[in-house]
């Protein structure tokens, strides 16, 4: 069953003086706990979507309590599931253009996407440089109600509370409230995600403070997650495109070392150019992913069995159930689960394995759990000369990973498919809730080779011809040829006429990739042959 | 209820006595009386004291304390003596009351003010005092300064994050009017303990604007003034459950029942999204019950700024709502005006009192008579020269469904095992049949 609420929950900083001895046993006040573990089963949502560029991420809806999320509450993580053009599948510019840079960016105001995938040719046609908006990311909504401004007086602690504490005739204690109150809060911040900023190769950042009661994270209650800014080289803090004489992209990586407290972010770029050149530049956007330990807490039974305390149950003039007390401690327990974060790396092909709470012995289902990545590498290459023509990953429902590294290799006129490279995951464990996957986008690569042609000389036959031409004739006809030519320019700079007087008059009125249609006027002769020279094009 | 000297109290119990009416004007030795008392600087030069009512609005978050006013002989030419050198406008006036041979400091203090303006009145023969209460600096425009430090406006906001009731207490001191500091920390670490309100303003707010309808109406509170002069506040939650007075037959007339107004549909307005400059979340809270039975809506509009939903908004207006729905939503018994003796002249607004009259029909039960019945005060009017008050009470029979059990201890014993007095005023789990192992009924939950 889906986890459900009945209205929006939210914080609330009771304090524990209010439920000191001999203080008034209000219902408010037990309602006012109940809604924050409530809050703490939403106040973290994370959502995922496929988007373009110039395409805006709509604000959320809340599958559990239908809360619409103000833009202020969100933050974007994303990731290219596929660099390609999204309406072909395939990159605009194709081999033996490959990929020259990537720059992408989701606006944390607006949630407007950018994308930006260069193409270039190799460093024997330096002349063919483009830029696409090119690239499909996968856009991780990350909803914290409240981003800015929830604020809780102090660092809330987590004590267990044996289920044997609530029974029939036991007395309602100070102490046991003040707990529940303490554990009630503990439950919304337990995990808070955090973002960090913008780094480059080289920079470092230590564990965040929770801007919520500034609780400071030690390093090992962080998972860092990032999100590629770009690939390229930067300078005055934004990106700009490669020097020419690196080459053509090959594959990029990040990673975080840790040394003592302080992260610090690792970025390579490797181009080919007559060999493999790596460079440490790019830059990423940083998030830490925090799990409070609570001094390593385990409790005594895995708990699912969330079910919401109507606030009519707690309200002034209703007796205190111990049924009721026990519900509310499990959905205080649960909420401190929800949700859990799990961080691993993993190649493609591999299957997530199902997660285990370390805190109650929980094994996650397959439906309660969502994947967040980025690229941790997209190589190294194993073939020398590999460029990257596009790159596609993703995972599934299933927690099944792509990795899809599409190369063209020297000499080839096709990419070929490596799987090269793995994604630094974070797997977002919420229990009973089922979030919803995006697809994977499928590749569409093409399968028609390609030759590398340039100013070559096509000679073909003209074997239409009009029946009994007369002088002034015009006529269009054909050359074709079987391999075709991509953006390629027709220039008719020769003609040979075999059987005629030679004084036809020969213009290019079309042209696709394999053919051309000449126009030939002032026809008075039959004509045998023509030649066309093809500039540019590949 | 007022706090008075235990000796007024005492003599207050006595059926016959005659009430002593005392002002005092701040810096003026003179101590005005409505009859000679013999102490001295004690002058008997009061001519009259006008009504003086309050009414309160508890929809608009607000109370109208009437205007002050009295009469004052101008003996040889006293107080016209005065004005060359003396300021009236302004002074502090005190209007305390006990009774004939009762020491000044036993009076009990019923009114305090300021001086606003003096006429002249009786053919000149007397002054007139017109006095007003706190709340004239509320008047003023608050938050002028945006978080940035620059003025407020649309693109320097001025951020407030915190209690409703510290901020009041913030605007308070920030327009220099005293307060029932007490009373509003009391219900902020009592009943709205872990209440939280965000506001962005892009505009200097007027203090009492705000704090009607941005700060107490969300909390079904209003302001009023209470008769030390300061503000204070009221909330339909009580602070405490116990009745203060009883209105027996003899003490009154034969007061006429009426019914309360019917709101039982109330709209929250919240989320406030300043960008879009509209409210994000609109809950409408219904008294089904109340629906039922009258077949009418009585609707009711509250929009607050502060109010979030990641701050239990959705639950703060679950239970205001509820509240009133307690008080309005099943026309409770209301008595517009019950003239009672001078003995009740110490009771406030939001004081619960209990009524006794084998007159008055009790809807309820279908019978003519009600005994011990549980009300609350709302308006108030004293009229000295009859020296009766006059209360406009709401039925708050509700609050009896209200626990008033305690958390205990550390060291309570399980309820079977538990003190007699103990089971009485601790709150103890039950089985899901609401009782204790030893069949007692459960205690419930205020």
């Amino acid at each position: 069953m889906t986890l459900a609420l009945s209205s929006f929950p939210g914080l609330s900083d009771l304090k524990d003086a209010s439920l000191a001895a001999d203080k008034p046993a209000l219902g408010v006040h037990l309602n006012r706990i109940n809604q924050n573990a409530n809050f703490g089963i939403v106040r973290l949502e994370i959502f995922s979507g496929t988007y373009r560029h110039g395409e805006t991420i709509p604000v959320p809806t809340s599958d559990v309590d239908g809360y619409i999320y103000n833009r202020k509450e969100l933050m974007y993580l994303w990731s290219a599931q596929n660099t390609g053009d999204p309406n072909t599948g395939w990159a605009s510019y194709r081999e033996p253009w490959t990929m020259w840079y990537g720059v992408w960016n989701v606006n944390q105001t607006t949630g407007e996407v950018s994308s930006q995938i260069g193409y270039r040719g190799n460093q024997d046609h330096l002349d063919r440089q483009a830029q696409t908006n090119d690239g499909l990311l996968q856009v991780f909504v990350i909803a914290q109600r409240q981003l800015v401004g929830l604020h809780l007086s102090s660092v809330p602690a987590f004590n267990k509370i044996p289920f044997s504490s609530f029974y029939t005739d036991a007395p309602l204690k100070t102490s046991l409230l003040t707990k529940m109150n303490g554990n009630a809060k503990a439950a919304v911040v337990n995990t808070e995600i955090i973002y960090m900023g913008e780094f480059g190769h080289g920079g470092t950042f230590t564990p965040p403070v929770s801007p919520i009661d500034g609780y400071a994270y030690s390093a090992g209650e962080v998972a860092v997650m990032s999100s590629f800014r770009w690939t390229s080289e930067t300078a005055n803090g934004g990106p700009v495109v490669p020097a020419l004489s690196k080459g053509q992209l090959q594959d990029w990586a990040s990673a975080f070392s840790l040394a003592g407290s302080t992260f610090t972010t690792l970025l390579t770029i490797a181009y080919e150019s007559g060999g493999r050149h790596t460079y440490s530049e790019g830059k990423v956007a940083v998030w830490a992913f925090c799990s409070r330990s609570f001094g390593g807490v385990t409790l005594d039974e895995a708990e699912t069995n969330f079910a919401e305390l109507l606030q009519d149950v707690l309200m002034p003039g209703q007796t205190l159930r111990a049924s009721t007390m026990v519900q509310l401690n499990k959905n205080i327990n649960q909420a401190l689960l929800t949700p859990e974060f799990f961080a691993g790396s993993y190649s493609h092909g591999s299957i997530i394995p199902l997660p285990t709470s370390a805190i109650d012995g929980y094994t996650y289902a397959r439906n309660e759990l969502f994947y967040i990545w980025d690229v941790s590498s997209t190589g190294p290459s194993t073939n020398t000369g590999d460029r990257m023509s596009l790159f596609q990953a993703g995972i599934t429902s299933g927690g099944v990973v792509t990795v899809n590294d599409y190369r063209l290799q020297d000499g080839a006129s096709l990419s070929s498919l490596a799987h090269e490279g793995q994604l630094r995951v974070i797997v977002y464990g919420k229990r009973t809730i089922h979030p919803t996957h995006p697809p994977i986008v499928p590749v569409n690569q093409p399968t028609d080779p390609v030759n590398d042609i340039n100013q070559q000389t096509i000679v073909g036959a003209f074997l239409a011809q009009p029946l009994n031409p007369v002088a002034g004739d015009s006529m269009v006809t054909t050359l074709s040829w079987p391999v075709p030519f991509r953006d390629a320019l027709y220039t008719v700079t020769a003609l040979s006429v075999v059987g005629g007087n030679g004084e036809g008059i020969v213009s290019v009125v079309g042209q696709t990739a394999s053919t051309v249609d000449i126009e030939l006027d002032n026809l008075d002769n039959v004509i045998a042959d023509a030649s066309v020279t093809v500039t540019g094009g590949y | 209820m007022i706090a008075a000297p235990a000796n007024f109290v005492t003599a207050n119990e006595e059926l016959a006595k005659q009430p002593i009416y005392l002002i005092e004007i701040e810096d003026l030795t003179a101590v005005f009386v409505n009859r000679w008392t013999g102490i001295a600087d004690q002058v008997s030069w009061i001519v009259s004291i006008d009504p003086q009512s309050t009414t309160i609005n508890e929809f608009d978050g607000t109370a109208d304390l009437g205007e002050f006013s009295f009469t004052i002989l101008d003996f040889e030419a006293f107080i016209t003596s005065l004005f060359p050198t003396f300021t009236f406008e302004g002074k502090r006036v005190t209007l305390k009351t006990g009774f004939l041979g009762m020491a000044q400091v036993d009076f009990a203090t019923l009114f305090t003010g300021e001086i606003d303006h003096v006429d002249n009145v009786l053919r000149n023969t007397a002054y007139k005092f017109f006095c007003s209460d706190a709340t004239q600096p509320l008047s003023q425009v608050i938050y002028q300064t945006a978080d940035d430090g620059l003025p407020t406006s649309s693109d320097h906001i001025k951020t407030l994050n915190g209690h409703p009731l510290d901020m009041l207490m913030d605007i308070f001191d920030a327009v220099g009017v005293n307060y029932d500091a007490a009373k509003i920390i009391a219900y902020r670490d009592g009943i709205f303990s872990g209440t939280q309100f965000l506001f962005e303003l892009d505009s200097p707010p007027a203090a009492n604007d705000f704090i009607a309808n941005q700060l107490l109406k969300p909390l079904a509170g209003y302001l009023w003034t209470n008769n030390l002069g300061q503000l204070s506040v009221n909330f339909i939650y009580p602070q405490s459950l116990s009745t203060v007075f009883d209105i027996t037959e003899s003490q009154c007339d034969v007061p006429e029942g009426s019914q309360s107004d019917l709101v039982n549909v109330i709209n929250y307005r919240y989320d406030h999204d300043r960008d879009q400059n509209k409210f994000m979340t609109e809950v409408v809270q219904e008294d089904g019950v109340s629906v039922a039975k009258y077949g009418q809506f009585g609707q009711k509009v509250i929009e607050s700024d502060g109010m979030r939903s990641s701050y239990q908004a959705f639950f703060l207006s679950a239970i205001s709502s509820a509240m009133l729905f307690r008080r309005y939503g099943l026309k409770a018994l209301k008595f517009d005006k019950l003239n009672i003796f001078w003995k009740a002249v110490t009771l406030e607004p939001g004081d619960l009192v209990t009524v006794t009259n084998s007159k008055v029909p009790d809807r309820l039960l279908g019978v003519i008579g009600i005994t011990s019945k549980k009300f609350v005060v709302m308006d108030r009017s004293w009229d000295f020269k009859t020296g009766k008050v006059s209360l406009l009470l709401l039925d708050a029979t509700y609050l009896l469904n209200f626990g008033v059990t305690k958390i205990t201890g550390n060291g309570e014993e399980d309820y079977a095992a538990a003190s007699t007095a103990d089971k009485a005023a601790y709150m103890f789990m039950c089985n899901d049949s609401d009782q204790y192992s030893t069949g007692a009924a459960a205690n419930i939950l205020g």
